[in-house]
């Protein structure tokens, strides 16, 4: 951008990350040198030791993809000629979303709770929101960013003079772009390069868990993916009904010579859900880590995100403050649990992608085991559940056809629905014993049960 | 200390079942209005959250648990080329409705209704009406004075180009006719 001036902060996953000085004032916001304070990955180095980085430089590692990612598209006659004939984008506009997707990028896990995602069960329940079919609907982490920006950054935002004098944006334009506000209209289509299937965030999320935790589940061609990128339409299922379907809307997709490489994500993800993500004794200390925190918080749960003095009480919550409660032997049994290792067992675990009859014998087992069960899990549960993935590519002939239907690979792919048992360690071994006897009993061969 | 017990979604699974077998679902959007319509016409307690990505409202956990329905048999996803898919009962649909069979029994007239109003519209015009909708509760959900005409905008600019003024004015007068949106 002319007028910018820029600095380098080195980082293990791309050497170098550019930051401009308006976003350099935007991290050096108390708010965001709080991430400093969030681990990424809770305690899972207590499984891979070494997996102690933070949200902060995660944060900076999306920023950065963003922006590459888009001066990659945008570079690209091709895609910027969609923009501007489907979008209604001149070239004044391409650079404020520049900005605007750099921007949310950098903030866009501003709102995590202490160890991260470990801690979204606490959230509160939004009463103003309609709920999903009359359920009553809890906030994300996303609403208490979106929040954070709007309350918290708007200064450093609104009145930036460098983002004033080239394009005017504000704290709303950032936030609404995290939220999906519809008043954004177009630019909405911009969301999915920060939050979909092929979205920047987990593009840096999987090499750097993957590189902090000491494995290479997560290792993909990121170059190759970033140069293959393409601003697509979306799939054309009006002629399945005899219509048109030429109008289709943009979306961010993969050029047919990328397709590979996009497979190769969607496999990392698959094996970091399975390896890291859910791993049994990570998932353990999430359940052990809510429980302190339950315990720990007014109500049993974090305060909301819709006034200013309940956002500044939110953000006095980081990992510090709870491993100080963890230390302090005020955090009962389970902040024990934790400093000792001592973490509850599987006992028993479905397959990934569980039959009917498996969930029934997971229920049977649940039952006969009684009072040893001492957690059930699922990975419905995790917010990095592994799902069927959907993506579109651009083949060279210019239609769409989904990566499911030309990668035999991905359309094999299931997503996992595993469910589990745990015991406290003591109850371990007599636990398997119960679950084997009963798999005995019932002549299954499909499930199995492990420590 | 009490346990959660993890419940089986049944009746996620049991609706997704009981549409693919009461509706010639071609598309996978389909599957994605009718349960935006179940949820926020009919309220019935599905619990999916939908958000707003350039298809319209959109649930990535419904597109989960699709798939998974799929794998367990109650339903049938078959692609028919051009990278479309068809959503039609599997050979274990009825058992797997029967697992959802107090949900399906409280919730029926609710799913009917959506069904008879809904289940036959293209992928096209389900995702206008579905777009329209989104604007209208966004409009009603932040507590002041609109218009049609504020509907209307927003959903040119969340699909620029796609639907005429015409178009989006007879989504806002259908949902109106069915009760879905307020007058």
């Amino acid at each position: 951008m002319s007028g910018d001036r820029y600095y380098e902060v080195r980082d293990p996953i791309y050497g170098f990350i550019k930051v401009s000085d308006w976003e350099r004032d935007i991290i050096n916001h108390p708010a965001f040198q709080r991430l400093r304070r969030i681990r990424q990955l809770a305690f899972t180095d207590m499984v891979y030791p070494a997996a102690t980085h933070s949200r902060f430089e995660h944060s900076l590692g999306v920023m950065h993809l963003a922006g590459k990612a888009y001066d990659l598209l945008t570079d690209n006659p091709k895609y910027r000629d969609r923009l501007k004939s489907v979008l209604n984008y001149d070239d004044v506009g391409i650079q404020r979303a520049r900005r605007i997707v750099r921007l949310a990028a950098l903030l866009h896990d501003i709102g995590h709770g202490p160890f991260s995602h470990a801690a979204e069960s606490l959230l509160p329940v939004d009463s103003g929101k309609p709920g999903k079919g009359g359920q009553p609907v809890p906030f994300s982490h996303e609403n208490y960013s979106a929040a954070i920006i709007r309350t918290f950054f708007k200064d450093v935002i609104d009145d930036n003079k460098a983002i004033k004098t080239n394009a005017g944006i504000t704290a709303d334009d950032v936030a609404g772009l995290l939220e999906g506000d519809p008043k954004l209209g177009s630019h909405l289509f911009w969301r999915d390069l920060i939050t979909s299937q092929m979205d920047v965030d987990r593009m840096d999320y999987l090499l750097r868990d993957s590189y902090h935790c000491g494995v290479r589940y997560g290792v993909y061609d990121l170059d190759r993916l970033l140069h293959t990128l393409a601003i697509t339409f979306q799939m054309p299922e009006a002629h399945l009904n005899g219509e048109d379907g030429t109008s289709s809307g943009l979306t961010i997709g993969v050029e047919e010579g990328g397709w590979h490489a996009a497979e190769e994500l969607i496999l990392s993800r698959y094996a970091m859900f399975t390896q890291v993500y859910f791993h049994r004794a990570r998932r353990a200390y999430d359940h052990h880590l809510e429980q302190v925190l339950k315990a720990a918080l007014k109500g049993g749960h974090f305060p909301p995100p819709d006034k200013r003095k309940t956002l500044q009480e939110y953000l006095e919550w980081d990992d510090w403050r709870v491993m100080g409660i963890i230390a302090s032997n005020k955090s009962g049994e389970h902040g024990q649990r934790i400093r000792e290792r001592n973490h509850y067992r599987e006992v028993y675990h479905t397959d990934e992608v569980p039959s009917a009859e498996a969930l029934d014998r997971f229920r049977a087992a649940a039952e006969k085991l009684k009072k040893m069960v001492k957690l059930e899990d699922s990975a419905d549960k995790s917010w990095y559940k592994f799902e069927k993935q959907e993506i579109v590519v651009e083949k060279e002939d210019g239609t769409q056809v989904s990566l499911s239907d030309i990668c035999p690979v991905v359309s094999g792919l299931r997503g996992v629905k595993q469910m589990r048992l745990y015991a406290d360690h003591a109850d371990k071994e007599t636990a398997l014993r119960i679950v084997e006897k009963l798999g005995e009993e019932k002549g299954d061969g499909d499930d199995s049960h492990q420590n | 200390m009490t346990v959660i017990r993890i419940e089986v979604p049944w009746e996620k699974y049991g609706t997704i079942a009981y549409l693919a077998e009461q509706v010639s679902m071609c598309g996978k959007t389909a599957l994605q209005k009718l349960v935006y319509f179940l949820q926020e016409w009919k309220h019935v307690p599905l619990g999916y959250n939908y958000e707003f990505y350039t298809y319209g409202p959109f649930s990535a956990a419904l597109m989960g648990d699709l798939d998974y329905t799929d794998s367990l048999g109650a339903v049938r996803v078959k692609p028919i080329g051009n990278g479309g898919y068809c959503i039609g009962a599997g050979d274990r649909n009825k058992e797997i409705q029967e697992r959802a069979q107090a949900f399906l029994s409280e919730h029926k007239l609710a799913i009917d209704s959506v069904i008879e109003v809904f289940g036959h519209s293209s992928a096209v015009r389900l995702e206008l009406l579905a777009t329209t909708h989104y604007a209208f509760a966004y409009f009603a959900s932040r507590n002041v004075p609109f218009a049609d005409d504020d509907v209307i905008r927003t959903v040119h600019s969340l699909k620029p180009g796609k639907f005429t003024d015409q178009q989006i004015e007879q989504a806002v007068a259908t949902l109106r006719e069915h009760g879905v949106i307020a007058n």
